[in-house]
Formats: structure tokens, C-alpha cells, sequence
């Protein structure tokens, strides 16, 4: 995978993570139904800590 | 294009999807959804059956060994009708056998009054092997010896209350006393009821060419927290027609100072002759000091909860055929005296339960009490007075009737029946929602199984496989019209 690639699904984590908590504010357990969004945030977290380690020397 | 312009737009309309999907899951635009759980983990909407001490949850395998049981329904909006099929069947190891199994909502959170629906009635299955059946829409009707041909004629006879029993169903038989007359002529209001009541109670009274006429003395003991105002509801052939309403005394502290007496009366003249009931609805600290009244007809509910006020040697008439005691104050216990029989109350917080030998005769039977501060239920009327007591009801086919014994003829209810797969037996039952009580996204369920205990030295349980609840709601097109229309 791409770094480029590993950088869109972790705006899309971070897009995710905002309208989970949003909609979870506005309504809750609307999100937590059905999504645990423990895990939304830890593969939001690893998917930035790869795009930091995995980042093009120059 | 190029490719990561691709992927993002994948990833963007995965989210979008995603987020539709929930907000779809949770508007329900269709006003139809289906939640379900074979209980062998957490489900969310459906919560574990409680509590603890009466649900044993076993790999493979969850047990109801105690009743009653609880679970919670968690929804994401109010809906209209619930279907409720409940997967289950019963384990007799020692004995044990479980007539009843009933499943209700909470209806009236103050009163913890469940809307009861039946699942299985045992008594009944039995006499639809062995009777004759007119079946009209979801209402039975059994005869012993066919004599009516539809449940409209057998509804217009004239035949005697006591040759019938019923299950949820009413069927509206008219009762009146030809030989009753008003006792309270010159002066009403002319009697005082001799004990104090606790919280929420419902009598049956009969007015014939007199007033309607209560006088309610309520006392507010401030030990919670919460508001407690009373209502006072008057029913007459089950439809409301009066109601009265007393606000919180303004102390909604847990001060446990006694508020001043308040009276709250209730008079209605020209009413029609026949039974009228009245519920008093209230919360745990209100005290009913006095009623007094022109009606000397006055049987209570099922339940009777006598506040602590000092009253000593206190009689009881009842018809119940088991009654159950409990008290929460160690100056209470005692024993109780029915008939040949006693029962001991040795224990606060414990419910103690006495079958009383009424095989031979309908009149109540008195039931003595060295002091108050008791709850005292059955599954019967009960009475201060022989003289007071009066039973418009049809008798009720629970557990404990014995149909040839009583010389019923007739039982009419609604009822269907559990379906046989297998080992498994599945029923259903259809709750209306609407008057059903939801609090932070929540129903409460109720499974009732009168007669399994803990404590009874059997292994019986009912083992539940599944619970499945069927939800029925308006939809969006007709919640937009009706915002529209307003």
C-alpha cells in the first residue's frame, strides 16, 4: 500500500471519526448500535503512526 | 483518472454509505423493524434477562428459575405495537410445573404496572383438547356442552357469572345488586376506612340511587426524592370518567419531614346504578390517612399496602386463593391467622406466601393481623369488612382454578396459544406501545411465570432460546404529512 494511499484512508478515518461523534452527540446510540467507535479511532491512530514511520525522506 | 483520486473517492462514498445506513437504521422510514437474540451474548437492543439471582446464564443455555424476569428494549424512536415471540420450554426435573407464562411492558413506571399478555396458559391448552370451541377472531370460546352458537349469543345470555371464567378478556357482564341499598342516607359522608394505605391502590365500589362521594386525606412523607403528586382516576365498565389530580406538596427534597394534610375530594351525582372503580395512583411516600365515604361497598385489588400508623388487630375479608405478605419493618412481623391456617412473618424484605383452603366455598374468608405496616396481595378482592365486599369480576383462569370444582361451564378468552417446533415452543404476544412507559430509549419487558421460585427445593425452570421483538411504527412519508397537516 501506497503512502499516498495510507494518507486517504486516514482523512477518511478522520473524516469517520467526526461525523461518528457527531451524529453520537446529536443522537445517541444512533453509532453505537452498530459501530464501536473504539476501533474507528485505534485504526485512525495506527494508520497515522504508519503514514509518520512509512513518510519519503524528502 | 488517476488512481488516488479513485481511492478517494472510494473511501468518501464508503463513509457516506456508512452514515446513510445509520441514519436509515435509526429513522426506521419504513416503521418496520425486527430485533432479535438468542441471549448467548450482548445485544444491544435487546438486553440480558434480569435479574441475576432469578436468570441463570449458562453456556448454551439461559434459565428462568424465578419469577418474574426483566429485560429491556432499546429503540431508537417511539413506536406503535410491538410482536413479541418468545422461544423457550420448561425443564421439570423435581416437579415443578409452570401453568402461566405471561409476558407484559412496563405501563405506569410509578405503580410499576406491566400491560400482561399471555404467552401460555396451561389450563386453558387443556380444556381446547377437551371442550367444545368457538374460535371469532383472536377470542375463544369454550363450553363444556355446547349451548351457544357464537360468542354474540353466549356475550347476550344471561347466563350466571359464576359458571364462567375468563383470560384476558373482559366480558363485560353486567353486574348489579338487587337487594342493595344505600346505607348512607341523612349524613354522607358515613364511613371511615379503619387503616392507613401506602402508595398506589384500586377498589371496586357500587352506587344505586345515591352519590359518588370520596373524601381522600393524603399525608407526603418526603423519604425520596422525587415529586409526588396523586391522581385519582374513577372507571365505570372499564372507560374513564372522572379524574382528580393533587400536586406535589412543593418538598421534593428527601427532608423525611411530613407535609400537612391534604384532602382531595371526589363527588359525582346522578350516576348510573353499578360498579365503579377507582384508582388512587401514587408514589411510595404518599400515605392515604383516611378515606371517608357514602359507599358501603369497597374491595380492593389484589393488593392491599398498609402504611405504619399503630393500627392493631386488623381484619381482612378475601377471596384470593393464595395471598402473599411481606413487610419492610421489624416492629410488623407477626403471624398472620386464615381460617385453620397461619403464616409467619419472620423476615423483613421476604415475601411470604399462604394457600388458603377455599375449595368449598366463594365467600371471602377473613384474614387476621396482629398489627399494620404489611403489603398484603393475592389474587383475589380484598375487604375490610364482610359487608363491604363485593366481586363484579368473572373468575380469572390463572394457575390455581379449578374449573370442575367451581362448576365453570364456560371459559372465554383471548388467547392463541403457544406453536410446538420441536422441542421448542415459540409464542407471541402484541403489545400497544403507545400507552407503554420508555425512558432513555427504553421499554421495559416483563416475563411472568407466577408460581416458579428460587426457593422451592425443585429444579424447574423455563429455558429461553430466543426472544425476537417485532416493531411497527408511522413512517416518515406519514410523520412529514402529519407535521405538514398541523
Amino acid at each position: 500500500m501506497t503512502h499516498d494511499t495510507l494518507k486517504e484512508i486516514f482523512y477518511c478515518l478522520t473524516g469517520a471519526l467526526v461525523v461518528f461523534s457527531g451524529l453520537e452527540f446529536l443522537w445517541p446510540d444512533l453509532v453505537l448500535a452498530y459501530i464501536n467507535i473504539n476501533w474507528v479511532l485505534i485504526l485512525w491512530l495506527a494508520s497515522g503512526i504508519v503514514i509518520v514511520m512509512t513518510k519519503p525522506s524528502n | 483518472m488517476q488512481k488516488i483520486i479513485k481511492i478517494r473517492i472510494l473511501s468518501w462514498l464508503i463513509l457516506a454509505c456508512v452514515t446513510l445506513w445509520l441514519l436509515y437504521m435509526g429513522i426506521v422510514p419504513g416503521g418496520h423493524i425486527v430485533y432479535s437474540t438468542n441471549l448467548d451474548g450482548d445485544d444491544f437492543f435487546i438486553g440480558k434477562l434480569t435479574p441475576t439471582e432469578r436468570v441463570q446464564y449458562e453456556e448454551g443455555a439461559v434459565a428462568i428459575i424465578g419469577d418474574p424476569a426483566y429485560f429491556n428494549l432499546r429503540t431508537p424512536r417511539p413506536f406503535d405495537r410491538a410482536i413479541l415471540t418468545f422461544k423457550y420450554r420448561h425443564q421439570r426435573i423435581n416437579g415443578g410445573f409452570d401453568p402461566i407464562i405471561e409476558a407484559g411492558v412496563l405501563a405506569d413506571k410509578v405503580v410499576w404496572r406491566y400491560d400482561l399478555k399471555p404467552l401460555e396458559n396451561r389450563t386453558i391448552d387443556q380444556l381446547l383438547l377437551a371442550w367444545d370451541i368457538i374460535r371469532e377472531d383472536d377470542i375463544v370460546l369454550l363450553q363444556r356442552n355446547r349451548t351457544f352458537d357464537s360468542l354474540a349469543a353466549f356475550l347476550e345470555s344471561t347466563t350466571s357469572p359464576d359458571r364462567i371464567a375468563a383470560y384476558n378478556y373482559d366480558p363485560q357482564k353486567e353486574y348489579l345488586l338487587p337487594d342493595y341499598e344505600a346505607q348512607c342516607v341523612e349524613e354522607r359522608p358515613c364511613y371511615d376506612l379503619p387503616v392507613s394505605l401506602r402508595g398506589s391502590y384500586q377498589f371496586y365500589t357500587y352506587v344505586k340511587n345515591e352519590e359518588l362521594d370520596f373524601r381522600f386525606t393524603f399525608l407526603d412523607l418526603n423519604e425520596n426524592r422525587d415529586g409526588d403528586p396523586v391522581d385519582i382516576f374513577l372507571y365505570y365498565e372499564d372507560a374513564l370518567i372522572e379524574s382528580r389530580h393533587l400536586d406535589d406538596d412543593g418538598v421534593t427534597s428527601d427532608n423525611r419531614e411530613k407535609s400537612e394534610e391534604r384532602e382531595l375530594a371526589l363527588e359525582l351525582p346522578n350516576l348510573p346504578e353499578g360498579v365503579y372503580k377507582i384508582e388512587v395512583r401514587a408514589g411510595g411516600d404518599i400515605i392515604t390517612g383516611k378515606i371517608a365515604t357514602g359507599q358501603s361497598r369497597l374491595s380492593f385489588i389484589n393488593k392491599v399496602e398498609l402504611a405504619k400508623a399503630g393500627g392493631k388487630y386488623i381484619t381482612l375479608w378475601t377471596d384470593s386463593r393464595k395471598i402473599q405478605a411481606t413487610t419492610v419493618y421489624p416492629e410488623s412481623l407477626q403471624v398472620i391467622g386464615a381460617g385453620d391456617d397461619e403464616l409467619e412473618i419472620d423476615a423483613t424484605y421476604k415475601q411470604f406466601e399462604l394457600a388458603l383452603d377455599r375449595a368449598t366455598t366463594s365467600d371471602p374468608q377473613a384474614i387476621f393481623l396482629d398489627r399494620d405496616g404489611l403489603i398484603l396481595s393475592g389474587d383475589g378482592l380484598f375487604a375490610f369488612s364482610p359487608e363491604a365486599y363485593l366481586n363484579p369480576r368473572v373468575r380469572r383462569v390463572n394457575g390455581d382454578l379449578d374449573i370442575n370444582g367451581k362448576g365453570i361451564d364456560y371459559v372465554v378468552a383471548r388467547y392463541a396459544g403457544p406453536a410446538i417446533k420441536g422441542e421448542w415452543h415459540e409464542a407471541q404476544a402484541v403489545f400497544d406501545l403507545k400507552r407503554a412507559y420508555r425512558e432513555d430509549g427504553k421499554y421495559g419487558f416483563i416475563i411472568s411465570i407466577p408460581g416458579l421460585k428460587t426457593d422451592d427445593e425443585t429444579d424447574d425452570a423455563v429455558l429461553v432460546g430466543g426472544i425476537k421483538v417485532e416493531l411497527l411504527g408511522v413512517t416518515l412519508w406519514e410523520k412529514i404529512k402529519d407535521i405538514i397537516a398541523r
